[in-house]
C-alpha cells in the first residue's frame, strides 16, 4: 500500500463522492485490478459509508426545540425598539414633531398662568378684574389673560378673554368677544394668532 | 385463530439487532471529531449534497471534501479497529 501513488486514495474518495471524472474513474479500476491493498481499503471505505448509511434518520427529542428557546437569554427589549423606530420613520418623525409642538404650546400655555391685560389708557384693573367703566369708550382691542373683564362702557375692538369670565350688561363692543378656557382652544387660539400674525406681516410687508 | 398466522413484523432478535447495530452507529459516529462527524451526519444521514453542506455550514466547497474524505478515513480506522 505504501507504492500505490498518493492520489489514488484521493480518486477513491472523489469516486465515492460522486464526482469523479471518467479518465481517473478507468486508472482508479485498473489500480484496484492490480492491487488487493488497495482493492480492500476502498472495500472497507464502501463498508463505511452503508454502515453510516444503515442508521435511520436521527431526530432530536420531540421538545428539543423548545428547550432550547426557553434557554435562550431573551432579546433586549431595546432591540425590538429599535427595530421599530428603523422601521416606521415616518411614524417616527411625526412623532417627535406632534411631541416638541405640543410641549412649546403647552408650554406657553403653562408659563401664562398670571394675570395680564392689554394695556388702554381707560381701563380700571382691580385685582383680577377689568373694568371698562361706564361712559368710557376703549378704542382698540383688549386681551385679558387669567383675569375676568366687566364692560359698562364701550368697546371699539375685539375683546379675547383667556381663563376668565366676560361680564357685561349694557355694552357694547364693536369686535367680536372670544372666551377661552380649555386647553385644546388655547391651543387653536395660539395657533390661528400665530398665522394671523405671520399673515398681517406678510401683508405690511407687500404694502 | 388470529393468532396463528404469520406475522410481517420482524422477529424479537431482529429487532434487538437493528437496535443495537443504531447504536452501534450512533456511537461511532459520535466518537468522531466534531468537524468531521457533522459534514459525515449532513452527507450520508441528511442526504445533503456536497453543495448544500458548504453553504449551510458556511465553508468553501473544498473544505467539505476534505472534511468527508478524512472524516471516512477516521470512520473506517475506527471500525476496524473493533
Amino acid at each position: 500500500m505504501n507504492i500505490c501513488p498518493e492520489h489514488i486514495i484521493d480518486y477513491m474518495h472523489d469516486y465515492l463522492d460522486g464526482d469523479i471524472s471518467r479518465e481517473h474513474e478507468q486508472e482508479l479500476k485498473q489500480h484496484l485490478h492490480s492491487c488487493g491493498d488497495c482493492k480492500q481499503l476502498m472495500q472497507e471505505l464502501s463498508e463505511t459509508i452503508a454502515f453510516v448509511k444503515s442508521a435511520s434518520h436521527i431526530t432530536a427529542p420531540p421538545d428539543f426545540e423548545a428547550a432550547v428557546m426557553a434557554r435562550l437569554p431573551k432579546p433586549k427589549n431595546r432591540v425590538g425598539m429599535q427595530k421599530w423606530i428603523r422601521r416606521h420613520p415616518f411614524f417616527v418623525a411625526a412623532a417627535v414633531f406632534c411631541l416638541f409642538m405640543s410641549a412649546t404650546l403647552l408650554g406657553n400655555f403653562m408659563d401664562d398662568q398670571h394675570f395680564s391685560v392689554t394695556k388702554q389708557p381707560n381701563l380700571v384693573v382691580e385685582g383680577q378684574t377689568v373694568i371698562v367703566p361706564e361712559g368710557e369708550v376703549v378704542k382698540g382691542d383688549i386681551v385679558v389673560k387669567n383675569g375676568d373683564l366687566i364692560v359698562e362702557g364701550e368697546v371699539d375692538g375685539n375683546v379675547t378673554i383667556i381663563n376668565g369670565q366676560y361680564m357685561a350688561s349694557s355694552a357694547v363692543v364693536s369686535g367680536k368677544i372670544e372666551e377661552i378656557d380649555e386647553a385644546f382652544e388655547w391651543l387653536w387660539y395660539s395657533i390661528k394668532n400665530s398665522v394671523k400674525t405671520a399673515m398681517t406681516f406678510e401683508e405690511k410687508e407687500t404694502k | 385463530m388470529y393468532s396463528q398466522i404469520a406475522a410481517d413484523d420482524q422477529l424479537p432478535e431482529e429487532q434487538l439487532e437493528q437496535m443495537e447495530l443504531q447504536d452501534r452507529i450512533q456511537y461511532e459516529i459520535g466518537r468522531l471529531p466534531d468537524k468531521y462527524r457533522s459534514v459525515i451526519v449532513l452527507k450520508y444521514i441528511e442526504e445533503l449534497s456536497l453543495q448544500e453542506i458548504s453553504e449551510i455550514l458556511d465553508m468553501p466547497l473544498g473544505t467539505v471534501k476534505t472534511r468527508i474524505h478524512r472524516g471516512r478515513e477516521a470512520l473506517r480506522k475506527q471500525l476496524n479497529n473493533l
